[in-house]
C-alpha cells in the first residue's frame, strides 16, 4: 500500500486536487440547493489552490520521491504502467505551478463574470477537468497519455466555449473549435499509429532512442518518421495557432466567453507549448534538424500574419487573438531555439516567456470582460478616456499593453529577450531580426490601445462597475507580476 | 554618501513620482518642482565629487544583482562622457516644469510623467550594463509620447505615433546588435555580462557575412541606426519637426535639451569603442549625412513661418555640427562635439522656453501674428536676443566655442568640410535674425499684442539660470572641460589604438592627424 501511496498518489496530488474538487462540486450540484451555492464557489476555487499548495509540497520533497519499477510487486503492474507513463520533474513541478495560478486567476473572473447565470457550478466543474488534463499534458511521457490529456483538455473546451447559448457566435465558435479539434486529434493519433508501428513502443524516451539510429532517408521507415513528425507538427500547430493551421482562433477566441477565452489562451497555450516542448526535445529530438528551418520559417510567417491581421481590427477580442497569434510565431522560435544539455532541457526562456505572456493575457481578458459587460461589445472606441476616467484598469491595461509589445521595463521585454538570446545562440540572427521587425508592426497597435486609453477624448465618461474586490485584485496583481517578473526573473528560474 | 549618491540621483524622481501619486492632484507641480530641485542640489554635489582631473574612470559606481545567470547587473556609474549630459538633464527638468506651469488640465498625471521621464533619462546616462541602458532608453520614449499625445496641441497623435514609431524601429535593431555583442562576448570570453566597458573588448572577424559586409558592420549600423534617429540626422529627422510643434513647451524643452543628445552619447558610448573599423569606414557617409543635415536644416529654418519650427529644424543643423565633429577623428573635433551637445541643450531648450512664454500668452507661433514686440515686451525681446545669439554662436557665448571647435576639427581633416559647414553657420544667423527682426521689431501690427505681459516672477525663475549658463560656458568652458577633459583624452586614445591596430588605408589620415596634434 505504501508503494501505491508513495508512486501513485503523491506524485498525482496536484492533478487529484482538481479532480477530488470537480467531484465534489458534481455531488453538490446534484443536490440542487441554491443554498449550497456559496459553497460550491468556494470549492471550486479550493481546487486551483489545493493544487497549488500540492505542487509547492512536491518541490519541498522531490528529492524523496523515488520512481523505481524494482520496489514493485506483480500485482502492482498497473502502477508501473503509470509510472512509465507519468513524468514529474523539476520542468514539470514548474509548469504545474503556472497552471494552478492561471485555473485561479480564470476562476475569479469566470465566477464574477458568470455570477447571475445558472450555469456556473457546471462551468466550473469543466475549468476543473480542462485543468487536470493540462497537468497531466505537461507531465506525460507516453503517447497514451498524451492522447488521453489532450482530449480531456480538449473536450470541456469545446462545452465551454459554447456555453452563452443564447449567442450565436458562441456556438458557432464552438462548433468550429470542435471541428478543427478533433481533426488535429485525429492526425495526432494518426502519427502516434505510425511512430507505434515503428517503433513498437509508446514512452517518449523509448522513441526517442529509437530515432537517435541514423535514418534512411529514402527507405520507407525514414519516410515513415518524417511523415509522423510532419503529423505531429500539423497537430500541435492546430493546438497552438501557429500559421497556417490558425483560422479557427481568432473565430472562438472573439465567440468564447470574455473570461474563457483568457483562460484559453493563457493556461491552454502553456499546456500546448509544454506538450510541444515534451515532444519535440524529449521524443523527436534526434530528428529536430530536419524540420529546423520550416518552423523557423513558419514562425516569422506566423509573426507576421498575426501582426499584420491584429492592425486591422477594432474589436480589442480579435486583436488580442491575432496577437496571440503573433506570439505563439515568438513562441515557436524560442521552441527549436532550446538547447538540449544531455537529457535536460533548457526550457527557462520559453516557460518564462509563456508565463510572463499568460498573467498579462488573463489581465488583458478580465479588463475586457468588465468593457464587454458594460457596452456589450469590446470595440477600441469604448475604452476611450479609460486611462483618466477608470486609472487603475486603465494603468492596468497599459502595463499589460506595453508588456504584450515587449517594451521595457515590463517583464514581456525580458521574455523576448531572453528568447532572442537562445535563438540567436541557436544561430537563427536572421529569423530574429525579423522577428523583431515584427514586433515594430506589433507595436502600433498596441500603440493604438494606449493612443485610445489616455489620447482620445471619449464621447461620455464611463465608469466600470467593480463588483467584486477579488475580480480588481486579481487584475491589479497580474499587472504587478508585469513588473515583478522583470525585477526578479530568477523567481521563474532564470 | 558618496557611494549611493548616483542611486539617489536615480531614484529621487521615481519617489518624487510615487508621492505625486499619492498625494491630492493640486500639490502635483509642486511636488515635481521640489523634486526636481533636489536633483539640482545632487547635481551641485556631483559636480564637486566627480574627480574629472585625476580619473578617467567610471566612478561613483553602485551595483545590484539582477540577472546572475546572463551576468546583468543593475550597475551605476558616471564618467566624463556622462558627466556633462546628466549635468544638463537636472538643470533643465525644473526649468521645463517650470515652462509648463500653466498646464491645467490632469497635472497629476503630467507630473508623474515629467517624473519618470527624469528617473528614465538619468539612468540612461548612468547605466553601466548594456542590458540596463536598453531598459531606460526604451522606458524614456513612454512617458515622452503620453506627454505628447495627452497634453499637445492639435495633431497631437499623428506626432506622438510618429516619435514612437520612428525611435521605436532604430531601438529594436539595437537589440539585435545587443544581443549580438552579448553572445559574442560570451564566445570570446567565456562568461556572460553586460558590463558596456567590456564589450569593447571583442573582436570582429573581418570576413564578410552577407553582401560583402562583415559582421562589425551590421552590428554597427544596428547600434548607430538607433542613435542617429535620435539624434536625429538627415534623412532620419522628419519626426522631430512635428514631435516639437505638438508637445507642450515643458516636453519640448526636454527633448531638445536632453532626449536628443542621447543620440551622441549613444554614439561616443557604444557605436564608435565597440566598433571603430566599421565607424571609420562609414566616416564618408555619415559626414555627408551630417553636412546635408546641417544645410538642410538650416535652410528649412530659413523658411518657416512658425517659430517652435523653425528652432525644431535648427536642432536638425546644429545636431549635424555634433555628428561631424565626431566624423573629423581628432581631438578639436572631439572636444567640440562634446560641448556642442551641452550647449545646443541649454540654447534650444532655451529658445523653446522663449517660443513657449510667447505660445502662453498669445496662443500662436507665426510670425505674422507678432511685430514690434520689443516694445511691449523689452526683458522678453532682450533675453530671446541673447539666447538667439547664443544658438548662432556670437563669440563670447557658449555656442561659440563649440562650434569654433568642430569646425577647425573638421578643417583639419577634410577643408571641405569646414568650407560646407561654415556656410551652413552663416545660414543659422540668417534665420534666428529673420525671426527676431520679423517678431520683436518694426510696428505693432496686431491690437492684441499692445497689452502683453512681460516677463513675471516664473518666467524669470526659469531664464537667469540658463543666461548665467550660457556665459559661463561661453567665457570659461574650462568649467565643464577641465572636468571631462581626461575621460575624452582616454576615449580617443582607446578608439584612435583599436582603429590604427586594424584598419589599413583610413588610418593614414588618423596618423597624420596624430603626430600633428603631439606637434601642436
Amino acid at each position: 500500500m505504501n508503494t501505491v501511496i508513495d508512486n501513485f498518489l503523491i506524485p498525482i496530488l496536484p492533478v487529484m486536487a482538481f479532480v477530488l474538487s470537480a467531484l465534489l462540486l458534481i455531488i453538490i450540484e446534484c443536490i440542487k440547493r441554491p443554498s449550497l451555492r456559496p459553497l460550491s464557489n468556494l470549492l471550486g476555487i479550493l481546487g486551483p489552490i489545493g493544487a497549488i499548495a500540492a505542487t509547492c509540497y512536491l518541490f519541498k520533497s522531490s528529492s524523496l520521491l523515488v520512481f523505481s519499477n524494482a520496489a514493485l510487486g506483480v500485482h502492482e503492474a498497473w502502477l508501473g504502467e503509470f509510472i512509465n507513463s507519468y513524468n514529474l520533474d523539476e520542468i514539470t513541478l514548474a509548469w504545474y505551478w503556472a497552471i494552478g495560478a492561471f485555473s485561479f486567476i480564470g476562476f475569479v473572473f469566470v465566477e464574477s463574470y458568470f455570477q447571475e447565470s445558472e450555469d456556473l457550478p457546471e462551468i466550473l466543474i469543466l475549468i476543473q477537468f480542462i485543468a487536470a488534463g493540462m497537468m497531466l499534458l505537461v507531465s506525460a511521457n507516453s503517447l497514451l497519455m498524451v492522447f488521453m490529456a489532450l482530449e480531456l483538455m480538449s473536450l470541456p473546451t469545446y462545452v465551454l466555449v459554447g456555453i452563452e447559448k443564447g449567442k450565436h457566435f458562441s456556438a458557432e465558435a464552438s462548433l468550429k473549435y470542435f471541428l478543427f479539434g478533433s481533426f488535429a486529434s485525429v492526425l495526432l493519433l494518426f502519427s502516434i499509429a505510425l511512430l507505434y508501428s515503428y517503433t513498437g513502443t509508446l514512452q517518449l524516451g523509448q522513441i526517442s532512442s529509437f530515432l537517435r539510429a541514423p535514418l534512411g532517408g529514402e527507405t520507407s521507415s525514414g519516410i515513415l518518421v518524417l511523415a509522423a513528425s510532419a503529423l505531429f507538427i500539423v497537430a500541435i500547430g492546430f493546438k497552438i495557432g501557429l500559421v497556417p493551421f490558425h483560422m479557427w482562433l481568432p473565430d472562438v477566441y472573439v465567440g468564447a466567453p470574455t473570461p474563457i477565452t483568457g483562460f484559453m489562451g493563457s493556461a491552454i497555450k502553456l499546456a500546448g507549448f509544454g506538450l510541444a516542448l515534451r515532444l519535440w526535445w524529449g521524443m523527436l529530438g534526434p530528428i529536430s534538424s530536419h524540420w529546423t528551418s520550416i518552423l523557423g520559417t513558419l514562425s516569422v510567417v506566423t509573426m507576421f500574419v498575426g501582426n499584420l491581421a491584429a492592425l486591422q481590427q477594432r474589436n480589442l477580442k480579435r486583436l488580442f487573438a491575432y496577437s496571440s497569434i503573433a506570439h505563439a510565431g515568438y513562441l515557436v522560435l524560442g521552441l527549436i531555439s532550446v538547447s538540449k544539455v544531455g537529457s535536460v532541457i533548457n526550457h527557462q526562456s520559453i516557460f518564462y516567456y509563456l508565463v510572463v505572456y499568460g498573467f498579462m493575457f488573463l489581465g488583458v481578458f478580465g479588463i475586457l470582460a468588465l468593457i464587454e459587460k458594460e457596452f456589450g461589445s469590446a470595440d477600441i472606441s469604448n475604452i476611450e478616456g479609460m486611462g483618466f476616467s477608470n486609472p487603475i484598469l486603465g494603468l492596468c491595461l497599459t502595463v499589460f499593453v506595453l508588456s504584450a509589445a515587449g517594451i521595457p521595463p515590463t517583464a514581456g521585454f525580458l521574455g523576448k529577450y531572453l528568447l532572442f538570446v537562445d535563438a540567436i545562440r541557436a544561430g537563427h540572427t536572421t529569423l530574429v531580426v525579423l522577428a523583431v521587425l515584427s514586433s515594430v508592426i506589433g507595436v502600433y497597435y498596441y500603440l493604438r490601445i494606449i493612443v485610445a486609453l489616455f489620447m482620445t477624448e471619449p464621447s461620455q465618461k464611463i465608469v466600470l462597475p467593480i463588483k467584486k474586490g477579488s475580480f480588481l485584485f486579481c487584475i491589479i496583481a497580474c499587472a504587478f507580476l508585469m513588473f515583478f517578473f522583470a525585477l526578479f526573473p530568477n523567481r521563474l528560474g532564470i | 554618501m558618496n557611494s549611493s549618491l548616483l542611486a539617489l540621483l536615480l531614484f529621487i524622481p521615481l519617489v518624487g513620482a510615487a508621492v505625486c501619486v499619492l498625494l491630492p492632484s493640486r500639490l502635483a507641480k509642486g511636488i515635481s518642482l521640489v523634486t526636481t530641485l533636489v536633483g539640482v542640489g545632487l547635481a551641485v554635489l556631483l559636480y564637486q565629487t566627480f574627480e574629472g582631473a585625476d580619473s578617467d574612470k567610471m566612478q561613483l559606481a553602485w551595483a545590484l544583482p539582477w540577472i546572475p545567470t546572463y551576468g546583468i547587473k543593475f550597475g551605476l556609474a558616471i564618467d566624463g562622457l556622462s558627466f556633462p549630459l546628466i549635468l544638463l538633464t537636472k538643470i533643465m527638468m525644473p526649468i521645463a516644469i517650470l515652462a509648463s506651469w500653466g498646464e491645467e488640465r490632469r497635472l497629476r498625471a503630467f507630473a508623474v510623467c515629467f517624473l519618470v521621464l527624469d528617473f528614465a533619462m538619468t539612468g540612461t546616462f548612468l547605466a553601466t550594463d548594456i542590458f540596463l541602458f536598453y531598459v531606460f532608453w526604451e522606458l524614456m520614449l513612454i512617458p515622452m509620447i503620453l506627454l505628447i499625445g495627452v497634453w499637445g496641441s492639435q495633431n497631437r497623435i499623428y506626432a506622438a505615433l510618429k516619435f514612437f514609431m520612428f525611435t521605436f524601429t532604430g531601438s529594436i535593431l539595437m537589440l539585435v546588435a545587443i544581443l549580438w555583442m552579448f553572445l559574442a562576448h560570451q564566445t570570446q570570453f567565456g562568461f556572460f555580462t553586460g558590463e558596456i566597458a567590456q564589450f569593447s573588448k571583442v573582436l570582429f572577424s573581418g570576413t564578410p557575412v552577407f553582401m560583402g559586409f562583415s559582421s562589425q558592420d551590421f552590428v554597427f549600423w544596428g547600434f548607430t541606426l538607433a542613435f542617429l534617429i535620435k539624434v536625429p540626422l538627415f534623412p532620419f529627422h522628419t519626426w522631430l519637426p512635428d514631435a516639437h510643434v505638438q508637445a507642450p513647451t515643458g516636453a519640448s524643452v526636454i527633448l531638445a535639451a536632453v532626449l536628443l543628445k542621447m543620440g551622441t552619447y549613444g554614439l561616443m558610448r557604444f557605436s564608435i569603442p565597440f566598433c571603430p573599423e566599421a565607424f571609420v569606414k562609414f566616416i564618408p557617409i555619415l559626414s555627408t549625412l551630417s553636412l546635408i543635415g546641417i544645410v538642410y536644416g538650416a535652410w528649412v529654418a530659413f523658411q518657416q513661418t512658425d517659430m517652435k519650427k523653425l528652432v525644431a529644424y535648427s536642432s536638425v543643423s546644429h545636431l549635424g555640427f555634433v555628428v561631424l565633429g565626431l566624423c573629423a577623428l581628432n581631438r578639436e573635433g572631439l572636444t567640440g562635439s562634446v560641448l556642442q551637445v551641452v550647449n545646443h541643450g541649454v540654447s534650444s531648450g532655451a529658445l523653446f522656453l522663449l517660443v513657449g512664454m510667447l505660445y502662453e500668452r498669445r496662443h500662436s507661433r507665426q510670425f505674422e501674428d507678432f511685430g514690434g514686440l520689443a516694445a511691449v515686451m523689452p526683458r522678453y525681446a532682450l533675453f530671446l536676443v541673447f539666447v538667439a545669439c547664443s544658438s548662432m554662436a556670437v563669440p563670447g557665448l557658449n555656442g561659440f566655442v563649440g562650434e569654433f571647435l568642430i569646425l577647425l576639427g573638421s578643417f583639419k581633416a577634410k577643408p571641405m568640410w569646414a568650407y560646407i559647414a561654415v556656410s551652413a553657420a552663416l545660414f543659422g544667423a540668417l534665420y534666428l535674425l529673420v525671426m527676431i527682426r520679423q517678431v520683436l521689431f518694426g510696428p505693432v501690427t496686431s491690437g492684441e499684442n499692445k497689452n502683453l505681459k512681460d516677463l513675471s516672477f516664473r518666467d524669470w525663475a526659469s531664464l537667469v539660470p540658463i543666461t548665467i549658463i550660457i556665459l559661463v560656458l561661453g567665457i570659461g568652458p574650462n568649467v565643464l572641460l577641465r572636468k571631462i577633459n581626461p575621460a575624452l583624452d582616454s576615449f580617443w586614445k582607446n578608439a584612435l589604438e583599436k582603429t590604427t591596430v586594424k584598419t589599413g588605408v583610413t588610418t593614414m589620415n588618423i596618423k597624420r592627424n596624430t603626430k600633428r596634434d603631439k606637434k601642436v
